[in-house]
């Protein structure tokens, strides 16, 4: 009798140093799997990646635009070397294209009209939240707007957007809902930017606010 | 209960919790080979090369275009030097390139570093938490500009008024360029007004229990000195003109 419980507990603690040796086994592994995955990308969904791939491609046009625009500046400079004029022109029209840049000059061109509104009505109205409003500007320069104002406000580099009770705050200007965003750009890039499926659109009907997109053309921001 | 039994029952008990943590590390270890089976490795293997390639090229040309600047800035100073009136414009040029964010700006500030969570959630845990999500990046960048920052980088990236910063997925894209975490938000502004209105805003507060309790990492450091680097896009519009 005595013998036979002996034999049990031995074999239990066999079975139990096995487990525990396989346990310890895959343990470095697990982690390993999942540190290479994070750093690799590899087991991203393919659909995110041709998402990247499209994004790093529109970046690399815009840096060889920049670089072509350069490499003329530069050329221009050395042969303008002894004509002040031709200088003064090359400067002015820099001094332009930033001002418009900036926000301190009125623009005009096609774009969108993107109109929200929140639900007053019922017994629980719904509010802009912060966080979807910044979404939604995100893509809205993702998909190629120029420029952007809410309820006439342009928005600048330093201007933060955020609610302080029923009022919007855009920088140092205060507004409040129905909002109208203004974005001058591709429109047709921008109605589609914001309508993916699941996107920006989608997430602000799912929280009861009213969204309207309308080409027009031209919008005029100040 | 005799001794032995009670002996007995601690290692059933013992076996049961072991196996109960061996099946969970087993199903652990199956989930993430299960997910890949159906995306075609191959298949992701080039787009990560692709991916990688574009990214070598964007790099290339934007040290390409750094030295560009820098050839220009030059050739304008020599020619700032025949006639008052192009210095009176060059000096103009330079200081609106400085406050449209096109040079880079050093001076006191913050830096706030956020990243993904060290620890691998369990299955009952929400995977979402220990991730920083793009919306995260918007919403420090909206309260840094909020109290005060003058300019603001997300890694090397400058965050101008039109810098888009949206997902692939897990991928947080910042002006079309893939980042990677640890994500370091570099703001130049009054580093005490800074330090003190973020730390006391309510969704700051939102990240540090995240990081409490799932182990994101959220920090804020006051510097005396931080650099933010100048923006490389500076192209005109092409749909927006000037109102006559």
């Amino acid at each position: 009798m005595r013998k036979q419980g002996t034999s049990n507990l031995r074999s239990i603690v066999i079975i139990f140093g096995l487990i525990s040796l396989f346990v310890g086994f895959l343990l470095p592994g697990q982690a390993r799997v999942v540190r290479e995955m994070k750093q690799t990308y590899q087991n991203e969904d393919p659909k995110d990646l041709i998402r990247v791939i499209k994004d790093l491609q529109q970046r690399k046009t815009e840096l060889s635009g920049e670089q072509q625009e350069l490499t003329q500046k530069v050329d221009q400079y050395v042969r303008a070397s002894d004509d002040t004029a031709a200088q003064v022109k090359q400067l002015e029209r820099e001094i332009a294209v930033l001002r418009q840049r900036m926000g301190a000059t009125a623009l005009v061109g096609p774009g969108i009209r993107v109109t929200l509104r929140e639900q007053s009505s019922g017994a629980a109205p719904s509010i802009l939240a912060d966080e979807d409003l910044l979404l939604l500007l995100s893509d809205l320069w993702a998909s190629g707007a120029e420029a952007i104002s809410l309820n006439g406000i342009r928005l600048t580099d330093t201007a933060s957007v955020y609610r302080a009770g029923l009022n919007i705050r855009v920088g140092d200007k205060v507004t409040n809902m129905p909002l109208v965003i203004d974005a001058i750009g591709d429109d047709e890039n921008m109605t589609k930017g914001l309508q993916i499926p699941g996107g920006v659109l989608d997430l602000l009907n799912l929280r009861r606010i009213s969204a309207i997109v309308q080409k027009v053309n031209p919008i005029s921001i100040k | 209960m005799t001794g032995r039994q009670k002996t007995g029952f601690v290692f059933l008990a013992g076996i049961f919790v072991l196996t109960a943590c061996f099946g969970y590390l087993l199903a652990v270890q199956f989930e993430p080979t299960v997910n890949s089976a159906y995306v075609v490795p191959a298949q992701n293997v080039e787009l990560v090369e692709i991916m990688k390639g574009l990214e070598r090229e964007n790099d290339a040309a934007a040290q390409n275009i750094l030295g560009l600047r820098a050839k220009l800035a030059e050739l304008e100073t020599q020619g700032a030097a025949t006639s008052t009136e192009v210095r009176a414009l060059t000096d103009q040029l330079q200081s609106l390139r400085t406050q449209a964010g096109f040079s880079d700006v050093t001076g006191p500030g913050v830096v706030l570093t956020l990243s993904d969570s060290s620890r691998t959630p369990t299955l009952s845990d929400d995977p979402n938490y220990f991730v920083i999500h793009d919306g995260y990046l918007r919403s420090v960048v909206n309260l840094m500009r909020r109290y005060g920052a003058t300019a603001i980088a997300i890694n090397d990236q400058r965050i101008l008024a039109n810098t888009p910063i949206v997902c692939a997925g897990p991928i947080i894209l910042v002006n079309s360029s893939r980042m990677s975490p640890p994500y370091v938000i570099t703001a130049v502004g009054n580093p005490d007004l800074l330090a003190d209105s973020i730390t006391q805003d309510v969704f700051f507060r939102v990240l540090q229990a995240y990081r409490d309790q799932f182990g994101i990492t959220c920090s804020l450091e006051k510097e005396a000195s931080v650099t933010v680097p100048a923006s490389l896009d500076n192209l005109p519009f092409k749909y927006a003109r000037e109102t006559k």
